[in-house]
C-alpha cells in the first residue's frame, strides 16, 4: 500500500510539473475601445470630396474606378444598406469593443469578435486555427479572418471581401484584395495598423493605421440592422438598371473645387505609389496644379488594367464541391460550374459540366446523396454546360409522374436545342445523346423535386438564344448559367442569338429574383457558370461594371468612333483585372466588339 | 477518515504544491528578453537601420504647405488656435527648424537612420531637417539637459507587458514578459510646430511615443505612434501614427538642412499656379462661380473656413449671390450656404433665413463694387468687391462687427471657376 502511494505521489509531482504550461504568452484586446479622430481627418470627415485620392497608391485602374465613381450610386435600391466594407471600416468616427469568445471546456480562446464602426456584422476573428473557406465560397463585407500573436501584437489576416472601397469617395478595393491588421497593444492603447493588398486596384500595399483608446465609460456602437424593408425610392425618374457614373472625360464638380482651393495638382490628387514616398516633393515643385479632365483616349497601363491578368477558373479536373445553402451543393473545376440539388426524390443537377472529367463529378455527388439523378436542367447549349449530359443521364433513372425508366431526364429551352441540332446542311455542334430530352417554348418550365419548387425561366437573346436561369425556391438560390462569369466578361455568342442587351437585361432580372437577408449581404444565394458563389451585392458589382461599359461604348458610337478606335480607348480597362483576358477563348477585345456590334445596330437596353 | 488517511491526503497536497514552486523556480529561470541592464543587449526588436517614410495619412498637410488656419484633426484649444491664425505663410523662412521638433519630425516626410550611439543611447537621424535624436535608456539621469531644445529630452526604455496579480485558477506559473516597442517620452522641448503652417506646441508638451518593427510580408515597417500633451494649445491629447518601410542602406539618403529653402517651395509653386492662369479678356464680369483660394486669403478671427465658393447670376439688373462655406471643427465640418438677390442701386435687400439682414450693392466702377449689410437696420459690415487679373480674380475685402460684439476684418481672394 505505502508503495502504491509513494508511486502515487511520484506520478503527481511529475504530472504537476509537467503539465503546468506557463500561460499563454499573448496580451489581450477584449474591452471597448474609443477612437481617437484625429489623423487623416480630411479623408475620414466630411470634407472628403470625389477626386481626393492623396496618398493612396492607386493603380491606373483604382484610378480610373474611382473617377467614374459617382457619389449618387449610393442611392440606388441595391446599394442602400451595404455598410463600410471592413477595407474601410475602422476609420469612422465610431468606437469598437473586442470581446473574446472562448471555449467552455478548454477555457481557449476561438475567436474575438469585433463589434462596432459602422460595420454592418460583428466581425469574427477567429483564433483557432481554422483555415479560411475555400476560392468558391460566398465573400462579404466583413470578410473572413484569422488572428496570431506576434510579441503584442495581434496580427489579423482577411479575405473574401466583397468589392468595397477605401474610402468614402469611391477609391475602390477589389474582391481579389486581402488585408492584414497589425493590432499592437501599448499599455491602455490599439494602434490598428491596416495593409491592404489588392492586386487590381492598388500597385503596392496600402498601409494606414488607427488609434484606439481603452475607454472605461464608453459603450461601442454604430451597428444595427438595414433590411430591404428599410430601402427607400430615391432615384424615381431613372430608368430600370440605372448606374449613376461618370463618363471618362467628364469630372466631378467636387474634385474641381478641391483642386483648387488646396493647389493640388491633378496628378498627386489622383494617387499612386510614387506620390507617397518624399522624392515626389520634389516631383510636385515641377507640377502645376491643373483641373484638365481625366481622360481615357490613351490609356497607359498594364494590358489588362490592373496587375493580375491570368483568369481565375480552377483548372479543369480540381473537382471541388461547395455547399450552397439548403439543398443546393456547387461542383467547380469539371467546366462550369454544376448545382446539384438533392433530397429523398433524388438528385438534379443544374448542368453537366465538359464531360472531361464526368468521373470526377460523378464521385463527387455520390459524396452527397445515394439517391439516383432524376434531372440535368441545361442553362444554355456551351460544350463547358452540356458536355457531360450523355455520360450522367446513362446513370441515372426517370420516375413518378414522368414513367419509370433509364437515364435522367434534361430539360432545356428550345433554342438549346435548335441549336445543337445546327442549321440545315450544317452538322450538328453536339451528338444527339448529349441533346435534351425535354424542352420548353415558353417563358417557363417548373420542376417539383425534392419537396421543392425548381424554376427555369428563358432569357431570350442573352448569352445565346436558348438561355434560362434555375431558381430553386425553398433553397433560395439562382443558377445563372453563361449570363454571369464571376471570372470573366460574359460570353456572348452572336452565332447563336446571344447579344449585350440580352444579358444585361438577364442579370436585371436576377437582380429582381434575389433578395438580400440584411446589409445586402447573403439570402438568395446565386452560382455562377464560373468562379465563385455569389449573391444580389455580386450580381449588382457585375452589372454596374456591364452597365458602365455599355454607356461608354454607346457613347464612343454617338461620337462616331469605329471599334478599333473604341478598342483602343479600352472601355473596359479597371476591370480587365477583374475580368479581363488577352488571349484565350474569349477575350476582352472580341468581348468589347460584341458589345459595339449590339449597341451599333439598337438603342441600349436603358432607353 | 483515519489519521494516516488524513496524512496521505496532506502529503499528496504538499508534494503538488513543491511541484508548482519548483516549477514555478524553474520558470523563472528561463530567459526573458530583458535580463540584461545592457539596453542594447536587452534590445527585443532592432530596429537600427534606414527607413523611408510612407506619406498615406494626411498627406495634404505634410506633402503640400497647408494653408493658414488648417488644423483639421488637431484638438487645438482656443489658445491654440488664436496662435495658428496668427502664422504668416510670407514670412516661413523665419520659421527654422520649428516644423522639425521632437513633436512633428516623424510627421515629415523623408528618411530616418537609426543607430546606437552607445549601448544606452539610441539615435535617430532625420534627413529631411537634420535632426538628430538621442533616446536614452537612462542609466545616467545626471545627464539630461536643462536647456530646452526642439528634440528635447528623450527617455526610453523596452516596452514589456508585465503580468499582474496571480497565477489563476490553473496555477499556471505566470506568462513571460511580451511586448517588444521602444516607448519613449521626451520632455524639455522647445516650442515648435505640429504641421508646418504654425499649428503651434509649447514647451511644456510633453510627449510619448511607440516605436513598433512590423513583418508584412517580405517588407520590414516601423510605425511610430505619437502622442502629444500639451496643457497650453491642446485641449486634449494629439494621437498619430506614422510609417516607414525599411530600406537596404542609405543611398537614398537626401540631406537638407531645416533652413532649406526647399521646405517651403510647395507652397510657393501652388501660389504661383493660380497666377499662371491664363487670364481671358473681357471677363470683367461677377456672374459665374468663385472658389476661395486659403493660400491668399486672411483672416483677423481664429475661424477661417477650410473651403468657400461664391456663385453670382444675372438676376434683372442686379445679381443674385449664393456663397457655400464650410468649417472644419475638432472632428466634424459644416457646411452653410446664403443666398440673397439685390440690385446695384444701393437698397437694401433682405437675406432670407437670417434674422433681419440685409444687403446693398452699389457699383463703384467697372471692377468694383461696394457691399454693405446690415443687421436689424444697423450697418455691420462693409465690403468691398475687387475684379483684377481680366476678371478672373476677385478680391471680397470686408470689415465689420460679429454678434457678439467683436470685429473682424477678412480679406478673400476668389478665382473663377
Amino acid at each position: 500500500m505505502h508503495r502504491v502511494f509513494r508511486f502515487a505521489a511520484a506520478f503527481l509531482f511529475f504530472a504537476a510539473v509537467v503539465s503546468g504550461r506557463p500561460a499563454l504568452a499573448q496580451v489581450d484586446l477584449s474591452g471597448e475601445w474609443g477612437v481617437t479622430f484625429f489623423e487623416d481627418i480630411l479623408h475620414r470627415g466630411a470634407t472628403l470630396v470625389p477626386g481626393d485620392n492623396t496618398g493612396v497608391p492607386l493603380s491606373e485602374a483604382g484610378r480610373r474606378k474611382a473617377e467614374s465613381w459617382d457619389e449618387s450610386v449610393v442611392a440606388t435600391h441595391e446599394r442602400q444598406c451595404i455598410p463600410h466594407p471592413v477595407t474601410y471600416a475602422v476609420r469612422g468616427p465610431g468606437n469598437i469593443r473586442f470581446v473574446k469568445i472562448v471555449d467552455q471546456e478548454s477555457g481557449r480562446l476561438v475567436a474575438y469578435s469585433l463589434q462596432g464602426s459602422y460595420v454592418g456584422r460583428f466581425r469574427t476573428i477567429w483564433m483557432d486555427g481554422r483555415p479560411h473557406p475555400s476560392d468558391f465560397a460566398p465573400h462579404s463585407y466583413t470578410g473572413f479572418s484569422t488572428g496570431t500573436w506576434i510579441r503584442n501584437t495581434l496580427v489579423v489576416t482577411t479575405t473574401h471581401m466583397k468589392m468595397g472601397y477605401l474610402d468614402r469617395n469611391g477609391m475602390p478595393s477589389s474582391e481579389l484584395a486581402r488585408m492584414t491588421e497589425h493590432l499592437i497593444r501599448h499599455d491602455d492603447r490599439i494602434t490598428a495598423v491596416t495593409f491592404i493588398h489588392d492586386p487590381v486596384f492598388l500597385s503596392e500595399p496600402f498601409v494606414r493605421s488607427t488609434d484606439f483608446v481603452l475607454n472605461l465609460t464608453g459603450n461601442a456602437g454604430a451597428w444595427g440592422v438595414c433590411a430591404p424593408d428599410q430601402i427607400v425610392d430615391e432615384l424615381l425618374d431613372k430608368p430600370k438598371g440605372y448606374v449613376p457614373h461618370h463618363l471618362p472625360g467628364t469630372v466631378d464638380p467636387g474634385r474641381e473645387l478641391f483642386l483648387t482651393s488646396r493647389h493640388v495638382p491633378l496628378e498627386a490628387a489622383r494617387g499612386g505609389a510614387d506620390t507617397t514616398y518624399p522624392e515626389y516633393r520634389r516631383r510636385l515643385r515641377d507640377l502645376s496644379a491643373t483641373t484638365a479632365s481625366n481622360s481615357v483616349g490613351n490609356p497607359e497601363g498594364p494590358a489588362c488594367g490592373g496587375n493580375r491578368c491570368e483568369q481565375r477558373p480552377p483548372a479543369e479536373g480540381d473537382v471541388r464541391v461547395e455547399h450552397v445553402q439548403g439543398r443546393v451543393h456547387m461542383i467547380a473545376g469539371a467546366g462550369g460550374n454544376i448545382a446539384v440539388h438533392v433530397g429523398e426524390d433524388g438528385v438534379l443537377l443544374v448542368n453537366s459540366g465538359s464531360g472531361k472529367v464526368t468521373d470526377k463529378v460523378l464521385a463527387a455527388i455520390r459524396q452527397l446523396s445515394d439517391k439516383p439523378i432524376r434531372f440535368i436542367l441545361n442553362t444554355g447549349g456551351d460544350a463547358d454546360d452540356i458536355g457531360g449530359n450523355e455520360a450522367i443521364a446513362k446513370t441515372g433513372s426517370r420516375s413518378g409522374g414522368r414513367g419509370q425508366g433509364a437515364g435522367a431526364v434534361v430539360i432545356a429551352h428550345d433554342g438549346v436545342l435548335q441549336s445543337l441540332i445546327g442549321s440545315e446542311g450544317r452538322e450538328p455542334s453536339v451528338p444527339s445523346p448529349s441533346w435534351p430530352t425535354i424542352t420548353f417554348i415558353g417563358d417557363l418550365k417548373d420542376v417539383y423535386t425534392n419537396g421543392e419548387a425548381v424554376q427555369m425561366f428563358h432569357q431570350p437573346a442573352a448569352h445565346a438564344t436558348g438561355d434560362s436561369v434555375a431558381f430553386f425556391r425553398a433553397s433560395d438560390v439562382v443558377v445563372t448559367g453563361e449570363v454571369v462569369d464571376m471570372t470573366r466578361y460574359p460570353l456572348i455568342d452572336t452565332a447563336q442569338g446571344g447579344t449585350f442587351s440580352g444579358v444585361l437585361a438577364a442579370i436585371n432580372r436576377l437582380i429582381d429574383l434575389t433578395v438580400p437577408k440584411d446589409w445586402q449581404e447573403g439570402g438568395t444565394l446565386v452560382v455562377p457558370i464560373r468562379g465563385r458563389i455569389a449573391d444580389e451585392a455580386d450580381l449588382v458589382e457585375y452589372r454596374d461594371m456591364l452597365t458602365i461599359v455599355r454607356d461608354r461604348v454607346e457613347d464612343s458610337i454617338k461620337k462616331g468612333m469605329t471599334l478599333e478606335q473604341v478598342q483602343a480607348a479600352r472601355p473596359t480597362f479597371e476591370y480587365d483585372g477583374l475580368y479581363g483576358a488577352v488571349s484565350g477563348p474569349w477575350t476582352t477585345a472580341m468581348f468589347v466588339e460584341a458589345v459595339y456590334r449590339d449597341l451599333s445596330r439598337s438603342p441600349s437596353a436603358s432607353q | 477518515m483515519t489519521s494516516p488517511c488524513r496524512r496521505r491526503i496532506a502529503l499528496a497536497v504538499s508534494i503538488v504544491c513543491s511541484a508548482l514552486l519548483v516549477q514555478s523556480r524553474l520558470a523563472a529561470q528561463r530567459p526573458s528578453p530583458a535580463v540584461t541592464d545592457n539596453p542594447r543587449a536587452a534590445a527585443p526588436v532592432d530596429l537600427t537601420g534606414y527607413w523611408v517614410s510612407v506619406v498615406s495619412e494626411d498627406w495634404l498637410q505634410r506633402m503640400l504647405m497647408p494653408p493658414r488656419g488648417d488644423y483639421a484633426g488637431v484638438p487645438l484649444n482656443p489658445e491654440g488656435r488664436r496662435v495658428a491664425n496668427l502664422w504668416d505663410p510670407d514670412k516661413q523662412a523665419a520659421d527654422g527648424c520649428r516644423p522639425f521638433g521632437a513633436a512633428a519630425v516623424m510627421r515629415v516626410p523623408g528618411r530616418l537612420h537609426i543607430s546606437w550611439e552607445n549601448d544606452d543611447t539610441l539615435r535617430i537621424d532625420t534627413d529631411a531637417g537634420l535632426q538628430t535624436r538621442l533616446l536614452h535608456f537612462d542609466r545616467q539621469p545626471a545627464t539630461r539637459s536643462s536647456k530646452p531644445a526642439f528634440q528635447g529630452y528623450s527617455l526610453a526604455s523596452w516596452d514589456l507587458l508585465q503580468p499582474r496579480g496571480g497565477t489563476g485558477a490553473g496555477l499556471a506559473p505566470p506568462a513571460p514578459r511580451v511586448g517588444g516597442a521602444l516607448k519613449v517620452v521626451t520632455t524639455n522641448l522647445r516650442e515648435g510646430y505640429l504641421r508646418r503652417n504654425g499649428v503651434p506646441y509649447s514647451g511644456d508638451a510633453v510627449l510619448t511615443e511607440y516605436f513598433d518593427r512590423l513583418t508584412e510580408e517580405d517588407t520590414e515597417w516601423l510605425t511610430v505612434v505619437t502622442i502629444v500633451n500639451d496643457p497650453k494649445y491642446l485641449s486634449q491629447e494629439f494621437v498619430t501614427s506614422t510609417h516607414f518601410k525599411r530600406e537596404a542602406d542609405g543611398s537614398k539618403w537626401m540631406p537638407r538642412a531645416c533652413d532649406d529653402p526647399s521646405f517651403i517651395e510647395a507652397r510657393s509653386t501652388a501660389t504661383a499656379t493660380s497666377e499662371r492662369k491664363p487670364a481671358s479678356a473681357g471677363e470683367s464680369t461677377l456672374i459665374g462661380r468663385w472658389t476661395l483660394d486659403l493660400f491668399k486669403s486672411t483672416y483677423s478671427t481664429n475661424d477661417p473656413p477650410i473651403r468657400r465658393t461664391v456663385t453670382f447670376e444675372a438676376a434683372g439688373d442686379g445679381v443674385k449671390q449664393t456663397t457655400e462655406t464650410t468649417r472644419q471643427g475638432f472632428n466634424v465640418s459644416e457646411t452653410t450656404r446664403v443666398e440673397f438677390t439685390a440690385q446695384f442701386d444701393g437698397k437694401d435687400y433682405p437675406i432670407p433665413n437670417s434674422n433681419g439682414a440685409t444687403v446693398a450693392l452699389k457699383r463703384v466702377n467697372a471692377t468694383t463694387i461696394e457691399r454693405i449689410g446690415k443687421l436689424s437696420g444697423k450697418q455691420n459690415e462693409t465690403a468691398t468687391m475687387r475684379l483684377s487679373n481680366g476678371g478672373q480674380t476677385l478680391t471680397i475685402t470686408a470689415k465689420g462687427t460679429a454678434t457678439n460684439g467683436a470685429n473682424y476684418s477678412r480679406t478673400e481672394v476668389f478665382e473663377r471657376q
